[in-house]
C-alpha cells in the first residue's frame, strides 16, 4: 500500500470496494465470510450489520482519537466497537428476529471481526471524521458485496436457489459441497483469483 | 502515578458512555424483544396444536394443556435436544392417542444449510400424526420408524427424533 498522496475522500471509499477489499485483499474478517455465505440473504443481512458496526466504530474512533491516549487505545476501540456490535445484536433482535436467528452467534461475534479492528487501528485513529467516515463506508459495501456475492454462488450451486427463490428445477442435484466449510474457501479463492487477474489487466492498460 | 490515574479515568470515563448507551437501546428493544419471544412462542404452540383454542400451562415453560371448548384434547410439550452443534429447542402438540399433532423448532444453532434445515416443513411435516413407535430415523429402525432423515445432517435430524421420542415415552409413561 504505497501513499504517494493524501488521497482524495472518494478514494477513501472506493479502496475498499476492490483495491484494498477486506475479504480479498486485506483477507480479513474470513471467519464470518466462511460461515455466513451459506445463502445470499444471511450473507446479505451479514454484510448489513457489518457494515453499520464498521461505520459507527470508524468514526467514533477517529472523533475521539486526540483525546485517546496512545496506551489505552486497544481497550478504548474494543469497547466502542463491542457497544456497536451489541446495539446492532438488539436492534435486529427486535425489528428483524427472523434474520437474527440465522444469523445466530455470528452477529456478536463482529466484535472480534479483525477488520473492524484494524481499521480503527491502521486508519480511523490517524484520520479525520470525514475520511473514517468513507473509509468505514467503503470497507463497510465492499465487504458486504463479496459476502454477499460469496452467498450467492454458494447458494447457487449447491442448492439451486437465489435468495431462496428456486432457480434451477428440481432435477438439480444439491452439491452440498459447496454449502459446506469447503465450498467457502473454494469461492474464496476463485474470487480473489478474479480480483487478481481484472487487477493486473488495469494495471497493464493504464500504468 | 498520576499519568496511570489520568488512563483509568479516562477508560473509565469512555466504558460509562459506553454503558451508558447500551442501557438506552437495551431499554428501547427489551420490551420488544420479550414481546416477540411471548408472541412467537404462542404461535408456535397453536401452529403445533391448531384444533385447540386454549392453552393452559401445566408445568411452567415446559408443558400445556391443549383445550377445546373447555375440554381437554392433549398437550403441548417444550423440549430440548443436544443437536451437532448448541441446543434445539422443539416444540410439538400430542394429541389424546398419545400421537403428534405437529412440531415446530423454536431455536437451533445448527450448521446454516445442512443442519438447519430441521425448521423446513418438508422435515418437521414427517412427524405429523404420527403414533410413538413411528418416531425414529428410518436408518435407526428400519422396521417401525418413519422419520428420513435431512441428507448430510443425520446428527441433527437424529436429534431432533429422539427428543421428541422421549418427550412423547414420557408423556404415555405420566398416564
Amino acid at each position: 500500500m504505497e501513499m504517494k498522496k493524501k488521497p482524495g475522500l472518494l478514494q477513501e471509499f472506493t479502496k475498499g470496494l476492490f483495491r484494498e477489499n477486506p475479504i480479498l485483499i486485506i483477507m480479513l474478517g474470513l471467519c464470518a465470510a466462511l460461515a455466513v455465505s451459506t445463502s445470499a440473504t444471511d450473507a446479505l443481512g451479514m454484510g448489513a450489520a457489518f457494515s453499520f458496526v464498521m461505520i459507527g466504530s470508524n468514526v467514533v474512533i477517529s472523533l475521539i482519537r486526540k483525546i485517546t491516549p496512545n496506551q489505552i487505545r486497544i481497550p478504548v476501540f474494543i469497547t466502542v466497537i463491542s457497544t456497536f456490535v451489541t446495539i446492532v445484536d438488539y436492534a435486529m433482535k427486535a425489528y428483524a428476529p427472523s434474520l437474527s436467528k440465522s444469523l445466530g452467534v455470528f452477529v456478536p461475534l463482529i466484535v472480534v471481526n479483525c477488520i473492524v479492528m484494524g481499521r480503527a487501528e491502521a486508519f480511523a485513529s490517524k484520520n479525520g471524521v470525514a475520511a473514517s467516515l468513507m473509509d468505514g463506508i467503503g470497507m463497510g459495501v465492499g465487504f458486504a458485496v463479496v459476502i454477499t456475492l460469496i452467498g450467492a454462488i454458494r447458494e447457487f450451486v449447491g442448492m439451486g436457489t437465489l435468495f431462496g427463490v428456486q432457480i434451477l428445477g428440481a432435477w438439480y442435484p444439491q452439491f452440498l459441497f459447496m454449502i459446506l466449510p469447503p465450498g467457502a474457501f473454494l469461492v474464496i479463492g476463485f474470487l480473489i483469483a478474479a480480483q487478481k487477474r481484472i487487477a493486473d489487466r488495469r494495471k497493464r492498460s493504464a500504468p | 502515578m498520576k499519568a496511570t490515574i489520568r488512563l483509568a479515568l479516562i477508560l473509565f470515563l469512555v466504558c460509562g458512555i459506553a454503558a451508558g448507551s447500551l442501557a438506552v437501546v437495551n431499554s428501547v428493544t427489551k420490551d420488544r424483544i420479550a414481546a416477540l419471544e411471548i408472541e412467537a412462542q404462542k404461535e408456535a404452540r397453536a401452529q403445533v396444536f391448531p384444533d385447540a383454542d386454549e392453552f393452559v400451562e401445566a408445568e411452567p415453560g415446559r408443558m400445556w394443556t391443549a383445550l377445546r371448548g373447555g375440554v381437554e384434547i392433549g398437550s403441548v410439550h417444550r423440549v430440548k435436544a443436544q443437536g451437532y452443534s448448541g441446543v434445539i429447542d422443539i416444540i410439538l402438540g400430542l394429541n389424546e392417542e398419545g400421537a403428534l399433532t405437529a412440531v415446530r423448532v423454536l431455536s437451533q444453532t445448527e450448521t446454516a444449510g445442512l443442519g438447519a434445515k430441521i425448521v423446513t416443513p418438508g422435515f418437521l411435516g414427517q412427524y405429523a400424526g404420527k403414533a410413538r413407535e413411528q418416531v425414529a430415523l428410518r436408518k435407526d429402525a428400519p422396521a417401525s420408524g418413519q422419520i428420513d432423515a435431512i441428507a448430510a445432517a443425520t446428527i441433527s435430524s437424529r436429534a431432533v427424533t429422539k427428543a421428541i421420542r422421549a418427550a412423547m415415552d414420557a408423556a404415555a409413561g405420566g398416564k
